[in-house]
């Protein structure tokens, strides 16, 4: 144990760069795909492979599944880097490389199988975006953690960019996928 | 249109959010130093632990100073 807390935590670092390459590839394959069926309407096999449906797929895998596997893998890199400490909460950071894959899955089976909320770049239905705030909410323990837990006083300019994406998706994801009529009606 | 009911209270509670931390971050001399961080990452080793201290000694040192590198060279009265 003491062993492995000598050193940074470059597992869910490399996990996340060769998924991102992965998810890349995936990703922008889906993109060549629908960009044939503009040309081959022929290549629309079936609802399930159709442009309306794969479309959503391709977006959400090169937005979400692309770029964000990169940014988690970028930031835990440069926060532990640059803060001089190993990643605050190893589990609950593996926690968020399994979840972000497990969500990616079920927007690859989802979207096919037609379950949208039909909103651009919200399209997932609620009970993906449940795990979505779960894993944000992980990430941002763990990216915030490193920080309070950093060995230099200094906050590297970096560190400050990454916490603000790390708040700007939160609240972009949690406006607009939130359900309004849960909300009490205004006056 | 609705979801302004939930984004202007949030966005309100942000700006304050926002505005603490970066008061916080003046005082505790996060900016104290506006040079010597970019040449710490340089100089950055794979170990942890008691590296730090030494190493932003290091970067401290390094880090250009007008008014010592001026005296250095013998050009204080000149720039005075």
């Amino acid at each position: 144990m003491s062993a492995t807390q000598s050193t940074y935590n470059y597992k869910v670092v490399r996990q996340f760069a060769v998924m991102t390459v992965i998810w890349g590839i995936v990703g922008m394959l889906v993109g060549v795909i629908i960009a044939a069926q503009l040309v081959w309407p022929e290549l629309n096999f079936g609802p399930w492979l159709s442009y309306g449906r794969l479309r959503p797929l391709h977006t959400n895998a090169v937005i979400f599944a692309f770029g964000g596997c990169s940014l988690f893998a970028t930031s835990y890199y440069v926060v532990q880097r640059t803060s001089h400490a190993r990643l605050f909460a190893g589990g609950l950071a593996a926690f968020t490389f399994w979840g972000w894959q497990l969500v990616i899955l079920l927007a690859a089976l989802s979207l096919p199988l037609g379950f949208t909320s039909g909103k651009e770049y919200a399209e997932l239905e609620w009970p993906i975006d449940i795990l979505i705030t779960v894993v944000w909410v992980s990430y941002a323990i763990v990216f915030f953690g490193t920080i309070a837990k950093r060995k230099v006083s200094h906050i590297y300019v970096a560190n400050w960019f990454f916490g603000s994406m790390i708040l700007t998706v939160a609240v972009l994801h949690l406006v607009n996928s939130a359900e309004i009529p849960v909300l009490p009606p205004a006056s | 249109m609705e979801s302004l009911y939930l984004l202007i209270p949030l966005s309100v509670v942000l700006v304050f959010l926002i505005g603490l931390v970066f008061w916080w971050s003046l005082r505790s001399g996060q900016f104290d130093d506006l040079e010597g961080p970019g040449y710490r990452v340089l100089m950055d080793d794979d170990k942890l632990g008691d590296t730090p201290v030494e190493v932003a000694d290091l970067a401290h040192d390094l880090t250009p100073d007008p008014a010592r590198s001026a005296g250095e060279n013998g050009k204080k009265d000149a720039s005075g």
